[in-house]
């Protein structure tokens, strides 16, 4: 199965302005070059993109790459992604020729979701980039935090925590960060900003909104990371790191009632 | 808690109050292979074939020195990590209280199942970590020492990745062509944010990688020459690219991204150089290939040459 689709080749879909003709990506698309087991199928791929349709229509016209309602729509998109393609093989989802294949076949929902109006929008950077275009940051984000199923996760989503939080959230603070390597901690900061839904934050006597507490603290945690070994911490012991880096700054964290 | 500030780099950095944090594991020492001589000194590996790499058992040799050993009043754990900084996949191998009246070196020799989910395309950094635990405290870092596995990686700006010959012809060239280096961002914050080695890719022509290899590792002047012409280019691409993108001095976020080290490597420090710089290669684009191949001292190198005279 061939799912690599190299940058010239996508270049050529879109100066075309090719985008819906799936035979042609399906000619353009080469192997990765290196061998790997790949667990999904076309059908999976095609699947995807019907569900991803899906989630679309919903999507206001009037949104804009900006606009934060996105949040919702991209929860939903991240648990599609991951959820089919949870046996990515991890040199396949590093490499940019799939996610620029995975984006160009599911092209509607990438336009829409970088408020493309025209075709001349196109920016390769929106289809390839690993972590950062839409499709590949989603699955990370799910990645970055997935449990396998264990009595321990029994009865509970695994992508419960992972449709939590904003972009700005995940790409800052999770996606782009070394110490992400711990999904314990990574757990650990979703849970710590996100859980309860609604919550007040203050810091030094002011109030302040959830992406500021996230912004201010989460400097703090990647600097504690010099001399604390995240990789051993347990997530409840990575809770309290948080929760003892927070009250060191005066970030208050106060429940609504 | 008393909050210890700093900033992950895989080199030694002393937290204020944290002592030890240099000394405890000064001589351990990273073995590529049981016949190797152990050097403590050493700290990256450049590794050209991983799919030899564990036939020669390598192996991690932890040594905690007696001076520091003596001075520690509490109970310390060791561990060992492997990390993977592209795919963000870790794996603890070892994780131990030290006996402190029982001090011997621990050999732990690298077996492939601990890296099943590695990707071995980049560097992968093992990190001997001795940490202290109080009850009901959370363990800190008394020392680190790290080294670094790098797979084929250069200046760890990049990391080339062997292709088919069929690839090369897709981007314009041929079947003969040798590599192709391809920088994938487009913004300031690509540069200064993410790491390196995920945007900037250099693929290699599987048909001549190893050859490539060998004529790059011969330790000959030639040899030398020949590296650091191949690396002095495609620094080059990065540096133009970076220059052309951003437009003013990009202050890195992330030590690992094309941003910080390309501005270590010029040794720019600040939005002065960098505007003079920038304007050096507006002027000509050559003024950077030069400026690299002196930092990367090409003509020292060649000078070493000692051939037949004619």
């Amino acid at each position: 199965m061939k799912f690599n689709l190299t940058k010239p080749k996508l270049k050529l879909i879109a100066d075309n302005n090719k985008w819906k003709d799936q035979k042609l990506l399906a000619d353009y698309t080469e192997e990765f070059g290196f061998e790997c087991a790949i667990k999904f199928s076309i059908e999976n791929i095609f699947e995807l993109k019907s569900m991803l349709n899906e989630i679309n229509k919903n999507v206001p016209s009037n949104f804009n790459s900006r606009s934060p309602g996105w949040q919702i729509y991209d929860s939903k998109a991240c648990e599609l992604i991951h959820s089919i393609l949870k046996e990515l093989p991890i040199k396949v989802a590093i490499s940019s020729g799939f996610w620029r294949y995975l984006s160009c076949c599911c092209y509607e929902y990438v336009f829409k979701r970088y408020g493309y109006s025209s075709n001349e929008d196109f920016k390769d950077e929106h289809f390839g980039l690993i972590r950062e275009a839409i499709l590949p940051r989603l699955w990370f984000r799910a990645d970055s935090i997935f449990k396998m199923n264990s009595d321990e996760t029994e009865g509970i989503n695994p992508y419960e925590l992972a449709k939590l939080g904003s972009s700005d959230f995940w790409s800052s603070f999770i996606l782009r960060r070394d110490f992400a390597r711990s999904r314990n901690l990574n757990r650990a900061m979703v849970k710590y900003f996100f859980i309860p839904n609604k919550i007040n934050w203050i810091l030094k006597d002011i109030p302040i909104s959830v992406t500021e507490a996230f912004r201010t603290l989460g400097k703090e945690i990647q600097k504690q990371h010099s001399i604390t070994p995240y990789e051993i911490l347990s997530e409840k012991d990575c809770l309290k790191l948080i929760s003892e880096l927070a009250s060191e700054i005066n970030l208050i964290k106060h429940l609504e009632n | 808690m008393t909050i210890i500030k700093g900033s992950e780099s895989g080199e030694y950095l002393a937290p204020g109050g944290v002592n030890f944090y240099k000394s405890l594991l000064k001589d351990s020492y990273f073995l590529e292979s049981e016949d190797h001589e152990p050097d403590s000194s050493i700290n990256t590996f450049a590794i050209s074939y991983r799919e030899e790499f564990f036939e020669f058992k390598p192996s991690i040799n932890v040594i905690l020195d007696e001076n520091s050993l003596r001075k520690i009043k509490k109970e310390i754990f060791l561990t060992i990590i492997v990390k993977e900084n592209i795919s963000r996949q870790c794996e603890i191998l070892y994780e131990e209280m030290v006996d402190l009246k029982e001090n011997k070196t621990i050999q732990l020799i690298l077996e492939e199942k601990y890296f099943e989910n590695f990707t071995f395309n980049n560097s992968i950094h093992l990190d001997a970590i001795v940490y202290s635990k109080e009850k009901d405290k959370l363990p800190t870092i008394e020392s680190i020492k790290r080294f670094t596995l790098r797979f084929t990686g250069i200046l760890g700006l990049f990391s080339p990745e062997p292709r088919p010959p069929e690839f090369f012809e897709i981007y314009g060239g041929g079947k003969n062509s040798m590599s192709l280096t391809i920088i994938e961002a487009e913004n300031k914050d690509q540069f200064t944010d993410l790491n390196a080695s995920e945007i900037l890719k250099v693929y290699i022509n599987e048909n001549c990688v190893r050859e490539f290899d060998l004529m790059l590792n011969q330790n000959i002047a030639t040899s030398d020459a020949l590296s650091i012409y191949w690396v002095s280019n495609i620094v080059t691409q990065a540096v133009l690219k970076l220059f052309a993108v951003c437009d003013k001095y990009p202050i890195p976020k992330n030590s690992e991204s094309i941003a910080s080290r390309i501005l270590k490597f010029l040794e720019i420090n600040s939005e002065d150089e960098y505007d003079q710089m920038r304007i050096l290669i507006q002027n000509n684009p050559e003024n950077i290939n030069i400026k690299i191949q002196n930092e990367l001292k090409l003509s020292e190198k060649i000078q070493d040459f000692r051939g037949k005279k004619k």
